[in-house]
């Protein structure tokens, strides 16, 4: 038997092969080149420890009356020099990054018309606040840009919450709580990840009596630290690796990164392993987290001759009762640590570094092992030292309590498939309710994780109760508002709803994880 | 064969090209959208890719068989394809892509309802076109039946069916 092949049949077979499979085939090699170089990409290489160390300017009201300090903040484009010699966009308040540093008082309003002159819709979270919730920066409650339209996001089901406004919104906080770190950053439903890390996030320290008649370091050595990670192209600029640069159309990440998006250059307020002279004296650090995805394990290297280097006196909900003594600090994304650092067990001129001693993990080995320095202390001199750290820092801390609790909620955290995360197997939707707590209820939740996760819980600080049916563990001491639950833990928190009624959030805060729907709401009825 | 007649067959042949070339053009176009989006939707999740890139392929098969005068066979498949595809998009629109328990909706885009559109037409032109061509009794389905009847034939004559 012979098989004859006609010229026809020949030019089909070719055409066939060409336009049915070549031409596909080369679409998918050009998609997969795109994922695997975003995963290549690497930053300039940068001297560790030659920058000083920059302090984010405190925003001064412009106007005050007897309840309230008015502030106006417009989130524009800046340009800031991160990189020695290098110019990076950045998308910050009042155009820098970090924003400038609010201080309120506990009790006295803060009220903040933030302006939007950045091309993207915006919404602002006030993290570790008890706020309304018309101003707590619900996903989808946005300031749209000049002449942006009303249909924003790409991930459908958003339905009718939605509420916008253009150009400005008027965020008002009570500050009914105790003086504390907290931080705003942007919110937006899908777009979280990106618009915080070009820059979109800065400290709100609310202080009160209690802390004031403290001895603890104040002034010039009461220092804001805020840790992130980034990447940077060849030009200085951030590099994202979204699957939509223009952040208008499809959320999301590239590849691997949709695990979170991990920088191999390690910034503390905005500049890479910069460089801080101190005295041989204390100095309380507010330690903040902010970085999209990673958890730092912090170590000082070397550590002090005698006793822990880290005593810490505050959590996310302020000052603990009693201090802490640490040898590391493991923090993870939105946490937030007030320690004190003591160098006067450090003869002078001695260099102290702030190491991470998870920096050596990294979704890609190109970047292995450049995140493992944070920055570094250099003590530069002598000084009398009026400070101490008192055995009791605050009131008894009137946690909920846990036989109070009426109703138990667990809720799996996992993920994911499909490219989404889910928190009980559904992924986000701004008109499902997951939880109703009554206000002034006490309830128990706790979290299965499947894979690391930070949770953060809108309006309530909790308390940890257990981690894996044990004790908490060393990190969870005192209020929290945010919870790093480990692969294969299950942990257990008992939080009293109280403030105001209406719909808040509660959510993964690898930003990653959440822009890719691993968010619920509870409503306080 | 009168000269009418040879011209209007003539004709009916030419018009049958013309709605051939016009889907295999149809075919192309969702060809075409479906690799615009396969790198978004790839990076979205390689599944998703992976169903572009089929959906693509097969686009891309049915629009080069249609330049070379198919059967019935190619037609057919050619529906059916669509008809799965349209069904995709409405069910993904309508009820909501499956992710872990729940159905998420996707949006409609303009990108989209252009290919469903031409899938649609695409339908309509292969079943029209299916239509005009003579019934053919397919080389497996006459083995079978011809098995089939010879098997019978034999039993009777046994007496097994007695």
């Amino acid at each position: 038997m012979t098989l004859k092949i006609t010229r026809s049949k020949f030019l089909k077979m070719g055409l066939i092969g060409g336009v049915g499979f070549a031409l596909p085939l080369g679409v998918w090699q050009t998609a997969r080149s795109r994922i695997s170089g975003a995963e290549a990409v690497v930053s300039p290489k940068v001297k560790p420890f030659t920058v000083p160390l920059p302090i984010p300017p405190v925003l001064k009201p412009i106007r005050a009356d007897a309840t309230t300090d008015y502030y106006e903040i417009t989130q524009k484009a800046g340009r800031a020099e991160i990189l020695p010699g290098l110019q990076t966009e950045v998308w910050g308040y009042d155009g820098i990054f970090p924003g400038p540093t609010v201080e309120a008082r506990s009790g006295r309003n803060v009220e903040i018309r933030q302006w939007n002159e950045l091309p993207v819709p915006v919404s602002v979270h006030l993290h570790g606040g008890k706020t309304p919730p018309e101003s707590d920066g619900y996903p989808t409650d946005l300031i749209l840009p000049e002449g942006h339209g009303r249909s924003t996001s790409a991930h459908a089901g958003h339905g009718s919450v939605e509420t916008h406004r253009h150009f400005f919104k008027d965020y008002r906080y009570p500050n009914e709580q105790r003086a504390a770190t907290l931080w705003y950053h942007d919110h937006r439903m899908d777009f979280t990840g990106p618009q915080n890390y070009r820059g979109l996030s800065g400290f709100y320290i609310i202080r009160d009596e209690v802390e004031d008649g403290l001895p603890l370091p104040q002034g010039e050595k009461e220092v804001p630290l805020m840790i992130t990670d980034r990447i940077f192209e060849e030009d200085g600029s951030f590099y994202y690796p979204s699957i939509d640069p223009t952040l208008e159309g499809q959320p999301g990440v590239l590849g691997e990164y949709h695990k979170g998006v991990f920088g191999d250059t390690i910034l503390v307020n905005g500049a890479p392993w910069p460089t801080m002279e101190v005295s041989n004296t204390r100095y309380r650090f507010r330690i903040l987290n902010a970085s999209n995805a990673r958890v730092y394990d912090l170590a000082l290297d070397p550590p002090p001759p005698n006793g822990k280097p880290f005593v810490q006196v505050g959590s996310d909900g302020g000052l603990l009762s009693a201090p802490i003594s640490h040898e590391r600090v493991r923090i993870s994304p939105a946490e937030r640590f007030d320690v004190v650092i003591d160098f006067s067990r450090y003869p002078v001129g001695t260099e102290v570094t702030l190491k991470n001693l998870f920096g050596k993990w990294s979704w890609t080995s190109q970047k292995e092992g450049q995140t493992s320095e944070v920055m570094r202390f250099r003590v530069a001199r002598e000084e009398k030292d009026e400070s101490a750290i008192p055995g009791r820092l605050a009131p008894d801390l009137d946690f909920p309590d846990p036989e109070e609790a009426e109703v138990r909620r667990e809720f799996n955290i996992f993920g994911s498939a499909l490219g989404m995360f889910t928190v009980n197997e559904k992924v986000f939707d701004p008109e499902r309710i997951d939880a109703r707590p009554p206000l002034g209820s006490t309830e128990i939740w706790e979290f299965n994780s499947g894979f690391d996760h930070p949770m953060h819980i809108h309006l309530v600080h909790f308390k940890v109760l257990s981690r894996g049916g044990k004790e908490p563990g060393p990190y969870d001491a005192g209020w929290k508002d945010t919870l790093f639950v480990e692969k294969g833990e299950d942990v257990r928190v008992a939080a009293r709803f109280e403030g105001y009624r209406g719909k808040y959030v509660f959510h993964c805060h690898n930003l990653e994880h959440e822009d890719m729907m691993m968010m619920a709401n509870f409503e306080v009825v | 064969m009168d000269a009418q007649t040879r011209r209007l067959e003539t004709q009916s042949v030419g018009d049958k090209a013309t709605l051939r070339y016009a889907a295999a053009a149809l075919a192309l176009g969702a060809q075409l959208v479906h690799l615009w989006v396969l790198p978004e939707q790839y990076a979205i999740w390689v599944g998703r890719g992976v169903f572009f890139f089929v959906i693509a392929a097969c686009q891309g098969a049915l629009a080069v068989s249609l330049l070379f005068e198919p059967g019935r066979k190619t037609f057919t498949w050619g529906v059916l394809l669509n008809l799965f595809v349209v069904f995709v998009w409405g069910f993904t629109r309508v009820a909501g892509l499956p992710a872990w328990t729940v159905l998420m909706p996707l949006p409609v885009g303009a990108l989209d309802l252009t290919a469903t559109a031409a899938e649609l037409a695409l339908v309509a032109l292969l079943v029209r076109l299916r239509r005009d061509l003579p019934r053919k009794e397919r080389g497996s389905g006459r083995r079978v039946r011809t098995l089939l009847q010879n098997l019978l034939l034999s039993r009777l004559k046994s007496g097994a069916l007695r």
